[in-house]
């Protein structure tokens, strides 16, 4: 260790912490954040919640309003349909991101989320998120772009999945 | 590890969780016993910080930011205050005028009693109703005669300032009249002269008269243990929301997002219900200053009236009776009435000025409650009176105006909450 580490760790103390720095490229690379600089992503953070999860907690359960969406910070997390069986929709990982639609409308969960080992997630309160984008247009432009791309992605890979499932069925050969 | 002593670990953690639990408790309620004056700031500033915070957020808005827009109000509030209680000290009566005022009340009370009551030097029979009522309102009115008649030592000072008029001069005649009237007063209950029946050492508090003191020394007196409310204005509004994830960190993981909703629906309700009622204030206020000088008040008596009747128009009920009450004491201490109404006199003045304090509450029950505040402050009657009462045996004047506004925002917030829990299906609906 250099003599010079301590002065430099305080000086970086003035400029960026480490910690600081590291959050901020994670987030950069969530795919709603992508296209948001590093002060309008810093802004996004101030609003962050951070929420430590034991395994096999719930998130949140089908049905509950959806006030929150969530970014995994570590850790693993179960989308499913909750039933007698409950049927495994997605599992996410490090820096994705779920529960969204909730910035969109005030419709109900539509699926359960749970957490695989322990979790570390990121939670983003709408309002917050609300009050943020009507306070920085710009930022929402971006956010409102991303989330359109994102849903029209999943879109694509539901249409993908119902052909196939078509396709199997035998109710089309397109 | 095995199942015993993780087990053990459980209990351990159990007893320690509870342990810390409860001596939080215990530290707290010692606390907030032995902090007790500072509550009452502390709700004060934080109210004062909920209203002007989306000023705060309009001058972000704007580009300006939040530090520089918290300081210059935090500076113009202490501005505003500091000239308005200079305006207020200003505009009340001093010592000598207190005597002028309570000889004049004095005579005009008795003068008006006796008229309504038949009772007059000279009347035969006495009214119906005096013979009814006389028995209950005469010691009411010896009661009230004791507090305003002047002490033998005030009438020395008395003299004093208002010179006995020589003849042909007709400076403090009128006054004198009625202060030679007062004297010749007997008691509602017995024989004896009403300035005999009071002893000497009595009111001589009020008799005291205390050297000058400067505004700001005054303020300072009052804002001793007040000056911890702008410190909780200047932080609550400098506040990043680090204050509500620290509160959002306790909350477990099942209530998180269900806290995060209340948290939210109680700011805005509370804001709403706070803002609501400055405007209510205001309106009722402008109501009181237009309405007070069309009668014939002197406009300085109209606007400290009319913002004494608003400011108590915030406890329901019992402050809107208070503000017709008040509305009535100043036809009782002029002489004089200038009215631009022809109609209006001195005698009949009191009555207009009673009608104006009803005519302001209907206004008020009628057009700005229910526009402004809609129905935030529907509490019941027995509820409004005991926490009054309770207010005041609490903090005094402030418990009392701080009363409602505190019931206000415990029922908006457990209501919130029940209906959180509902909605999360952690209780049944």
């Amino acid at each position: 260790m250099s003599v010079f580490s301590p002065v430099w760790s305080s000086i970086n103390f003035f400029f960026k912490a480490d910690a600081e720095r590291t959050e901020l490229e994670f987030f950069k690379k969530v795919s709603l954040f992508e296209d948001l600089t590093s002060r309008e992503v810093q802004k996004v953070i101030r609003i962050m919640h951070t929420r430590n999860f034991k395994h096999a907690e719930y998130i949140f359960h089908k049905g509950q309003p959806g006030a929150a969406f969530y970014i995994i910070r570590k850790g693993t997390v179960r989308v499913v349909q909750p039933g007698d069986k409950p049927v495994d929709i997605a599992e996410l990982h490090e820096g994705d991101l779920f529960g969204e639609l909730s910035i969109l409308d005030d419709s109900p969960r539509s699926a359960s989320a749970l957490t695989e080992g322990e979790t570390e997630l990121k939670a983003i309160f709408k309002h917050d998120f609300d009050k943020l984008l009507y306070h920085e247009p710009v930022i929402a432009a971006k956010v409102y772009r991303k989330v359109a791309i994102i849903i029209g992605m999943r879109l694509k890979i539901t249409n993908d999945q119902y052909l196939n499932n078509l396709r199997k069925t035998g109710e089309t050969n397109v | 590890m095995s199942e015993d002593i993780l087990q053990d670990r459980r209990q351990r953690t159990k007893t320690y969780k509870r342990a810390v639990i409860f001596g939080g408790l215990l530290i707290s309620g010692y606390l907030l016993w032995s902090l007790q004056p500072l509550i009452l700031p502390v709700i004060f500033g934080l109210l004062l910080a909920y209203i002007c915070l989306p000023l705060i957020e309009r001058m972000q808005r704007r580009g300006i930011p939040k530090s520089i827009s918290v300081i210059l109000l935090l500076m113009v509030s202490f501005l505003f205050l500091f000239y308005s209680f200079v305006f207020i000290k200003n505009q009340l009566p001093d010592t000598d005028e207190q005597m002028r005022l309570r000889v004049v009340a004095l005579y005009k009370i008795n003068d008006r009693y006796q008229d309504f009551m038949g009772i007059k030097p000279g009347n035969n029979e006495p009214a119906l109703i005096y013979r009814l009522i006389g028995f209950e309102t005469d010691p009411i009115m010896d009661s009230i005669n004791e507090f305003l008649i002047l002490k033998k030592n005030e009438i020395e000072r008395f003299s004093d300032v208002f010179p006995k008029p020589e003849t042909g001069d007709s400076t403090y005649a009128k006054l004198w009249q009625m202060f030679d009237s007062n004297v010749m007063l007997n008691l509602y209950t017995g024989e004896t002269l009403l300035v005999d029946s009071v002893s000497e050492s009595e009111r001589s508090a009020a008799v005291n008269i205390p050297g000058k003191k400067s505004n700001i020394s005054l303020i300072m007196n009052f804002f001793s243990t007040w000056m911890i409310m702008p410190i909780v204005f200047f932080f609550f509004l400098l506040d990043d929301g680090q204050l509500k994830r620290n509160i959002l960190k306790l909350v477990p993981n099942m209530y998180f997002e269900m806290a995060l909703t209340s948290i939210r629906n109680v700011d805005k309700a509370i804001g709403m219900y706070l803002r609501g009622t400055i405007l209510e204030t205001i309106a009722v206020f402008v109501s009181f200053m237009i309405l007070l000088p069309l009668i014939g008040f002197n406009l300085t008596a109209a606007i400290l009236i009319g913002l004494t009747a608003a400011i108590l128009n915030i406890i329901p009920i019992i402050g809107s009776f208070a503000g017709i009450v008040l509305c009535t004491i100043y036809p009782l201490l002029i002489e004089d009435v200038n009215s631009i109404l022809p109609f209006i006199n001195d005698r009949n003045l009191i009555l207009f000025a009673a009608l104006t304090g009803v005519f302001v509450q209907v206004l008020d029950n009628t057009i700005f409650k229910p526009y402004i505040l809609g129905n935030a402050i529907d509490l019941h009657p027995l509820l409004v009176v005991v926490s009054v009462i309770g207010g005041a045996i609490m903090f005094g004047f402030w418990g009392i105006l701080f009363a409602i506004p505190v019931i206000v925002i415990i029922k908006v917030t457990v209501l919130n909450i029940m209906k959180q829990l509902k909605q999360y299906h952690i209780i049944e609906s």
